[in-house]
C-alpha cells in the first residue's frame, strides 16, 4: 500500500493534476475548440451568409426592374416608336435645321396669305455636337434667330404667328414691330436643341411614356400634319422667292444662297 | 465526531460530488459542440442553397435580352428627353397673339393705331384719335387690365398730346407683361 502511494506520488505533478482533472481538461479543450469554431468559422460564414442575403436582394429587385424594362420595351411597338421619334425630333431637332426654316417660313406666309421680304438667318456653327457645355447655362440650345419683313393686314399677321407657332421645327416670335401701313418686321426663333448625352443605368427602370407626354405627342403628330412635307414641292409664297443669307462664322458654306419655290438651294 | 475520524466515508462523498460536477462539465461541453458543430452545418446548407447564383443567371439573361432591345431604349429616352423639352418650350415661348388680341379687343373704332411694338416683355404703341372720350375709354380699359395683374404688368402712358390743327390726340403707352 506504502508502496502504491509513494508510486503514485513520484511521478511528476503535471500528470498527477492531469490524472486528476483529467475530465475537466478534455471538456475544456472542447468548449476551447468550440469557441474558436465560433470565432473563426460561424462568425465569418453568418457575415458571408449576410452578404449574401443582401447581394440576392439587391439582385432580386434589379432584376425585377430588368424584368419590368424587358416587358415595357417588348410592349412598344418598332414602327410606332420610330414614327414618335421623328415628330419629336421634327418638331425639335438636335442640331440647326436650316432646311426646316428654309421650307417652314414660305408655307407659314402661304397659309396666312401674307408677303415676306427677304429674309436671313445666321447659322453659326454647324459642327453643334461638339459644343461644349461650359459655353453657358443654354449651351445646348441651337436656336436659330429669323428677322422677318412681313406685309400683310393684322388678321394676316395675326394668322402668320398662329400658323408659326405650329411649324415645325417649333418656332417662337419673340419681337413683332407693325408699322403704320402693314409692315410687319417679325423677330423669330426656330428651336433646337442638343442631345444629351444619355447614361442608361440598368438599376433604374424605364417610365412608359405618360398620358400628359402622349397628349403632347399627339398635339404634335396634329401639327406635323399641318407642315409641308419636306420632300414635295412647298406652296409658292405670295411674294417673290427670298434670298436667304447664310452666315457660318465656322464652316466655309457660301454667303448667299437663293430658295427657289421648288425648294431646292441655288447658289 | 465518527465524521470527522473516518476519513473514507469523507474521500467518498467528494469523490462522488467530484464525479458528478465532471459530468456536469462534460455535457456541457458536448452540448456546445454539438450546437456549434450544428449552426456551422445550418449556415454551410443555408450557403449552399442560397438562390444567388440563379438570381445571378436570371440577371445575365436579362441584361442580354435587354441588349438586344438597346435601340428601343435610346429611342425612348430620347422621345421621352424631346417631349420634355418640348413641352418647356410650348410653356414658355411668347403668345403674341393673345397679347395683340387683349390690347386691340378694348380699343375703340375711333383710335387708330400708328406703331405696336410687341417683345415677350412689353408692348409698346402709338395711337392717335380725335375723340379724347375714346382716349379716355381706352387708356381705362388697359389700366383695369393691368389692375388685374392677370395679363399685364403695368401700363404706363408715355406721352399724351394734342395737335391743335387737326384736333388729334396721339399718346403712346408702354404695357409691361406677365
Amino acid at each position: 500500500m506504502s508502496e502504491h502511494i509513494s508510486e503514485q506520488y513520484d511521478q511528476p505533478i503535471y500528470v498527477i493534476l492531469y490524472q486528476k482533472y483529467k475530465a475537466y481538461i478534455v471538456s475544456c479543450v472542447i468548449l476551447l475548440i468550440c469557441a474558436a469554431l465560433v470565432y473563426y468559422v460561424i462568425l465569418p460564414q453568418y457575415d458571408d451568409l449576410q452578404q449574401t442575403w443582401a447581394k440576392e436582394q439587391v439582385l432580386r429587385s434589379k432584376n425585377k426592374i430588368l424584368a419590368d424594362n424587358v416587358v415595357l420595351l417588348k410592349s412598344l411597338q418598332d414602327t410606332s416608336l420610330d414614327s414618335k421619334l421623328e415628330t419629336v425630333t421634327l418638331a425639335l431637332p438636335a442640331e440647326k435645321d436650316y432646311a426646316g426654316v428654309l421650307v417652314g417660313v414660305p408655307n407659314t406666309a402661304a397659309i396666312a396669305r401674307t408677303a415676306i421680304g427677304d429674309f436671313s438667318f445666321v447659322v453659326g456653327d454647324l459642327n453643334t455636337t461638339q459644343k461644349s457645355k461650359t459655353e453657358g447655362v443654354d449651351a445646348d440650345e441651337n436656336n436659330i434667330s429669323v428677322d422677318l419683313l412681313l406685309k400683310g393686314s393684322e388678321d394676316a399677321t395675326k394668322l402668320f404667328l398662329q400658323t408659326l407657332s405650329k411649324v415645325f421645327p417649333l418656332a417662337a416670335a419673340d419681337n413683332l414691330s407693325l408699322g403704320s401701313v402693314d409692315n410687319v418686321s417679325l423677330k423669330t426663333k426656330f428651336y433646337a436643341k442638343l442631345l444629351p448625352k444619355f447614361a442608361y443605368d440598368d438599376e433604374k427602370p424605364l417610365q412608359p411614356l405618360t398620358a400628359k407626354e402622349n397628349a403632347l405627342l399627339e398635339q404634335l403628330a396634329l401639327w406635323q400634319n399641318q407642315n409641308p412635307d419636306r420632300n414635295a414641292v412647298p406652296a409658292a409664297p405670295p411674294a417673290a422667292t427670298p434670298t436667304v443669307a447664310l452666315v457660318s462664322p465656322t464652316v466655309q458654306v457660301t454667303p448667299v444662297i437663293s430658295a427657289t419655290p421648288s425648294g431646292a438651294l441655288v447658289r | 465526531m465518527s465524521e470527522k475520524i473516518n476519513l473514507l466515508a469523507r474521500r467518498k462523498k467528494n469523490v462522488a460530488q467530484q464525479s458528478k460536477s465532471e459530468k456536469t462539465f462534460k455535457l456541457v461541453s458536448l452540448v456546445c459542440l454539438v450546437l456549434v458543430v450544428g449552426t456551422a452545418l445550418s449556415l454551410y446548407i443555408l450557403k449552399v442553397t442560397s438562390a444567388l447564383p440563379s438570381l445571378q443567371t436570371q440577371e445575365k439573361q436579362l441584361l442580354g435580352q435587354l441588349q438586344t432591345l438597346y435601340p428601343k431604349t435610346i429611342k425612348l429616352l430620347i422621345i421621352k428627353n424631346r417631349l420634355a423639352a418640348i413641352g418647356t418650350i410650348l410653356k414658355n415661348r411668347p403668345d403674341l397673339v393673345k397679347t395683340i388680341d387683349i390690347i386691340q379687343q378694348k380699343k375703340p373704332q375711333s383710335i387708330v393705331t400708328s406703331s405696336f411694338e410687341v417683345s415677350s416683355t412689353d408692348v409698346t404703341f402709338t395711337a392717335t384719335s380725335t375723340s379724347l372720350a375714346a382716349v379716355d375709354q381706352y387708356l381705362n380699359a388697359l389700366v383695369a387690365i393691368a389692375n388685374e395683374k392677370k395679363a399685364f404688368r403695368s401700363a404706363d402712358l408715355q406721352n399724351l398730346s394734342l395737335d391743335p390743327k387737326t384736333g388729334t390726340y396721339s399718346f403712346s403707352l408702354d404695357i409691361g407683361l406677365l
